[in-house]
């Protein structure tokens, strides 16, 4: 797999941030050290992001982010290298400042050109474009050997300007199957077996890993091909020794089948790195994924290699929280409010609120619907009131309501229609047992990171606006909370796990 | 007369050879180090050691030698003795995840390359905001706390700051890499 498929615990990304920031502490090494070594996926992950840390202190010692910054270096202390290069310990009563180790850092890039120069002046106009720390060239796939063949082809139809196929040609990985219509067998070395069918987009990873990005396929793979991976956008199904079909339709939405045997298949629960849910399917098992909500629905299964269901996008989270996501203020028990604007008529269908840790509910929490007054300055929260409490719905630990990611729904006896204007959802019971999210609290503890947090819009039905409102008093039911985040300091429109909505985007004839 | 010719012209030949590879090699080198190491400014300071021990090896380099695996290996060292040295503030990883993280590195040395490109690309979307983060942590090297002061916020909100930076650098960089392998979400 590429690692890119992984979604990392919230708890490895406290830990990656800690790191970045250097306040890890013992505790918290151990527990790295201890993720790091009993997970193979988070010990990938840590490896890119030690990636990314060190390309970004590489760039900056190559390019600086600030071109006026290298204008102003001092002179290299040369001597300090010197003394370095004699003495091999790393010796801490020596250490230097940041700024010193960074000029000493250049000052070694540098020497690495000075002996450059002296030892191979002719191989300066091959090193020139390529001098510190050149780009490195993606891999190619011309080197690689072929792993798998066309097998079939009939009635297809290429796209334009796409290499054309026919039976017998060999495929490498990076390979790309661009078809308008018709049928393409590939038969992998390995013995799988894909037939894409219709207009599909699909490409080839490597022996046994292959993307489908559009349309439809049905894959055969024999017992030693298990673990024949097909991925789709937001899902990837792994073989476990099966007939399998995966539907990738326009809206990148999937629909997965299992005609014999069973495969395990995983779905993003949020965009970006959101942890995966993973099913496992049997015979007669048919799962669709919107990739827009991050829901999984069992559909009927239609029997047949290929299938294709209608998939109508109608209803919207206004604001989710990943799937496991763990609150961070056990402390606060008062109100937590998001501000948004109706642009265009929504019906809102349920309420939600954050359940910490995707658990079931500890505490009794309460979620409202307000109706918002801007005071003529749709820009200035502070002065903002709430006019009327639209609806309210209580989310008890005995009736918790539907889960989705880490949010708790109930549907609203009777859905709201909202009209063009200002509105704000607001949560309250949060606290010990059953903590909020709060992007801007920073713990001792851990830290609430906004990658958790999304929006959806509904296609721009609504605008999500503020900053985020709180108020500490939990005893006054019918406060509005008016507090608000600076902008400046903390600029997130959806800093709080805790209240959300689903609304369905209304259309209304003049 | 002509054996020593040979032999001299061998020595630069094979000195050319190391400098071509450094050069290919210094990125990696210093990606490895900085993953086996807890603390960005000790990595830093032991891959310049590593860097300098090279070069002073230089001659013992054959021309066609595995340069990577001779690189890793003085960088490998030199990481072990330092973990030595830091046992008592236990700020370091065990020897099974040292062991673990280096024999991983190789898989992901690819796609850590192809990161680094996309990486130019995502830092052309940053905010001037989170530039000027980026040019106080990685070019100034300053500590969060000193970030704080100069710039009259809290710690806490130059952490959520930093926080955000980098997990939208790291999605960044991965969903181009997503888009153009076609496994797009």
């Amino acid at each position: 797999m590429t690692n890119s498929e992984y979604a990392p615990s919230q708890e490895l990304l406290y830990l990656l941030h800690d790191l970045a920031a250097e306040t890890l502490d013992e505790r918290k090494v151990e527990r790295l050290d201890e993720i790091i070594r009993s997970d193979d996926e988070a010990r990938g992950y840590y490896i890119l992001w030690a990636g990314l840390t060190s390309d970004l202190k590489l760039k900056a010692l190559r390019d600086g982010f600030s071109d006026s910054m290298s204008d102003d270096l001092p002179e290299l202390p040369k001597i300090r290298i010197t003394a370095k290069s004699t003495d091999q310990k790393t010796d801490s009563s020596r250490r230097l400042s940041p700024a010193e180790r960074n000029r000493v850092l250049r000052f070694t890039l540098s020497l690495v050109a000075a002996t450059m120069a002296l030892v191979a002046i002719a191989l300066i106009p091959v090193f020139i474009d390529r001098f510190w720390f050149a780009r490195p060239i993606p891999p190619q796939n011309e080197h690689l050997a072929p792993i798998a063949s066309i097998s079939r082809i009939e009635n297809v139809s290429w796209v334009p300007n796409e290499k054309t196929m026919e039976v017998g040609t060999e495929l490498k990985p990076g390979a790309l199957v661009n078809i308008i219509d018709g049928l393409v067998e590939i038969t992998f070395f390995n013995g799988a077996t894909v037939v894409l069918d219709g207009r599909c987009h699909f490409k080839l990873i490597s022996a046994n890993y292959c993307h489908l990005q559009k349309g439809a396929l049905a894959a055969h793979v024999p017992d030693g091909a298990a673990g024949f991976t097909v991925t789709a956008p937001g899902s990837r199904i792994v073989d476990l020794g099966t007939e399998f079909s995966v539907v990738v339709d326009e809206n990148n939405n999937t629909i997965a089948q299992v005609l014999t045997g069973k495969v395990r298949a995983s779905f993003r629960s949020g965009s970006g790195d959101g942890t995966l849910v993973t099913r496992e399917m049997n015979a007669g098992d048919a799962i669709q994924y919107d990739i827009d909500i991050s829901r999984i629905d069992r559909v009927e299964f239609s029997g047949a290699p290929f299938f294709k269901l209608p998939i109508e996008r109608t209803r919207f989270a206004a604001y989710s929280t990943k799937a496991g996501t763990r609150g961070n203020q056990k402390d606060f028990r008062g109100r937590h409010g998001h501000d948004f604007v109706v642009l265009s008529p929504v019906m809102i269908t349920r309420l939600g609120a954050f359940d910490s840790e995707s658990d079931g509910l500890h505490r009794t929490l309460v979620v409202e619907l307000w109706s918002r007054d801007e005071n003529d300055s749709p820009d200035d929260f502070e002065d903002d009131l709430g006019i009327k409490k639209l609806v309210t719905i209580e989310f008890s630990p005995e009736e918790p309501g539907e889960l989705v990611m880490s949010d708790r729904f109930k549907e609203l006896a009777d859905p709201i229609f909202l009209k063009p204007g200002a509105y704000s959802i607001v949560a309250r019971g949060y606290g010990d047992r059953e903590p909020s999210g709060n992007v801007t609290a920073y713990t001792d503890e851990f830290t609430f990171g906004i990658g958790r947090l999304t929006t959806d819009d509904g296609e721009g039905a609504i605008r999500f606006v503020g900053t985020g409102r709180f108020h500490g008093n939990e005893t006054e039911e019918n406060d509005f909370p008016r507090d608000i985040h600076d902008k400046q300091e903390f600029p997130w429109v959806n800093p709080f796990a805790a209240g959300t909505f689903e609304f369905v985007p209304v259309d209304v004839k003049e | 007369m002509r054996h020593e010719y040979e032999r001299s012209t061998n020595r630069m030949g094979g000195r050319e050879q190391f400098v071509r590879k450094f050069v290919e090699e210094q990125h990696c080198i210093h990606r490895f180090v900085r993953m086996l190491v807890l603390s960005p400014s000790d990595a830093d300071d032991l891959f310049q050691e590593v860097s300098v021990t090279l070069f002073e090896k230089m001659d013992d380099f054959q021309d066609g030698a595995n340069f990577r695996a001779w690189a890793y290996g003085i960088a490998r060292n030199k990481v072990m003795n330092y973990r030595k040295t830091q046992r008592r503030n236990r700020l370091v990883f065990s020897q099974e995840s040292l062991n673990a993280i280096a024999n991983d590195e190789e898989r992901f040395r690819g796609l850590l390359d192809e990161r680094q490109i996309a990486l130019e690309e995502c830092l052309k979307k940053v905010s001037p905001y989170q530039n000027q983060l980026l040019v106080m942590r990685y070019d100034e090297s300053e500590s969060i706390p000193q970030i704080a002061e100069r710039l009259d916020r809290s710690v806490a909100a130059i952490y959520k700051a930093l926080e955000r930076l980098h997990e939208s650098l790291f999605d960044c960089v991965t969903k181009l890499l997503a888009q153009r392998d076609g496994t797009t979400t």
